[in-house]
């Protein structure tokens, strides 16, 4: 399944309480869903979900476990010396609190693949009891931990067979079009989002490349996108060393095709060009240029503006009409009741019934 | 919020053959462009939409979204 269906159905094996481990190639946004869930929980349920995250690959069994430290304690009226234990990190939160100031919560081991064999063992009664030793996880908690698969190279070490049976285990496959929405939400520029549509081949690649070095995934491309933000004014294209320093996070063979994006977009009519003259302003040939056009204007439109949009678009091919107002809807579903929408959806419905 | 169904349903009573196609050629663009507002706000499962008529004599009739060309 995909990271979309993934978070839909978490709730259901939390409530069960049953573990999970989600497993898939690097970067394709498994940690950044589980963060968004806990937000979305928190939301559903009217009050905050606790959250904490570890790091599996960085600890020690006794990390886990929390160290013993000499303590006093009172037996049949006589001071007994006793070894008692330190509250390790995931009983605490990430904001610094006990787990037990919150009723719900997850608990997320990140990169618990890449853990050592003992770890693995010792949290093993973490999955399936939601406690460790002396410590205890609150009754609506869950665990989940996140995995890459053995043939990912990421240092990945030996399952055991009794850790296995102890978890529900969904491997995560990379999907587009639930990154697109993700991404229509999240502030991730629109050539960005072309770009990934345009070459998904480049970004959602199952496998990691023969040769090692940097490459693209939907997480390195996002960092790509962070930076590219900050590099940019406008309409300046950004200079070699920037494609340099992006290549740095998605190699050289997707930097070249993703600034081939960069220069497009430079070309591109202007937003209040389009608004001020829907039916003047030029409508670009290629389609990787009309896909990016989309991006953009679904990126920017508003109640306001969406009537000389919708009527540029119009001139476009229908497919992209479908883009545009598809990416539009999943960034303000409001959108889709404006007179220009509403129309949109009615000169469109034969085709639309046609390929449903 | 899970699944959730919509049913719109009109009752006529014309004699006129005539003008029972002009309600089902309505109807349909009416099930077509509410697909299309559904398809465009899709989340999980694709939207499914159906279009029935019925009368006392012949009973219930599924009908496509498509114009039938005559």
């Amino acid at each position: 399944m995909n990271l979309k269906q993934a978070k839909q159905h978490l709730p259901v094996l939390f409530d069960a309480r049953v573990s999970v481990e989600l497993r898939s190639s690097p970067g394709i946004g498994k940690s950044e869903t589980i963060e968004q869930l806990v937000a979305e929980l928190s939301a559903r349920d009217g009050e905050e979900w606790g959250f904490q995250v570890l790091m599996l690959a960085t600890q020690t069994p006794a990390d886990l476990l929390g160290y013993m430290m000499p303590e006093t304690r009172e037996f049949n009226g006589k001071q007994v010396r006793v070894s008692d234990w330190t509250l390790p990190p995931w009983m605490l939160t990430r904001d610094g609190r006990p787990v037990t100031d919150y009723r719900r919560g997850i608990l997320f081991l990140d990169e618990y693949g890449q853990g050592d064999a003992d770890v693995k063992r010792a949290s093993a009664e973490l999955l399936l009891n939601k406690r460790l030793g002396p410590h205890t996880l609150p009754e609506g908690w869950a665990v989940v931990a996140a995995s890459n698969r053995d043939k990912d190279r990421s240092g990945v070490t030996k399952s055991f067979d009794f850790v296995i049976n102890r978890r529900c285990e969904i491997d995560i496959q990379p999907d587009l079009q639930a990154w697109t929405e993700w991404a229509n939400t999240s502030g991730v520029m629109p050539l960005t989002i072309a770009f990934a549509n345009q070459n998904p081949h480049i970004v959602f690649s199952d496998t990691v490349p023969e040769k090692q070095g940097p490459w693209c995934t939907p997480r390195s491309l996002v960092m790509a996108d962070r930076i590219l933000s900050r590099l940019t004014t406008d309409g300046e294209l950004p200079d070699a060393s920037a494609s340099e320093l992006i290549a740095g996070v998605i190699g050289q063979a997707a930097v070249a095709q993703y600034f081939s994006f960069v220069a497009l977009e430079r070309e591109m009519p202007k937003f209040e060009d389009i608004v001020a003259a829907p039916d003047k302003v030029r409508v670009p040939d290629r389609p990787d240029a009309q896909m990016l056009v989309c991006y953009n204007l679904a990126h920017r439109v508003e109640d306001n503006t969406i009537a000389p949009v919708v009527q540029y678009i119009d001139r476009f091919p229908k497919e992209f009409g479908v883009t545009f107002v598809k990416s539009a809807t999943q960034r303000n579903y409001k959108l889709i009741t404006t007179p220009a929408f509403r129309k949109w959806c009615s000169d469109n419905s034969a085709l639309m019934a046609a390929v449903r | 919020m899970g699944l959730k169904k919509y049913t719109i349903e009109i009752a006529v009573d014309f004699t006129d053959e005539g003008k029972h196609k002009v309600i089902v050629d309505a109807a349909r663009e009416a099930a077509r462009t509410l697909l299309t507002t559904a398809m465009m706000l899709q989340e999980k499962r694709p939207p499914k939409i159906a279009l029935h008529s019925s009368d006392f004599f012949a009973g219930n009739d599924e009908l496509t979204l498509d114009e039938v060309q005559t």
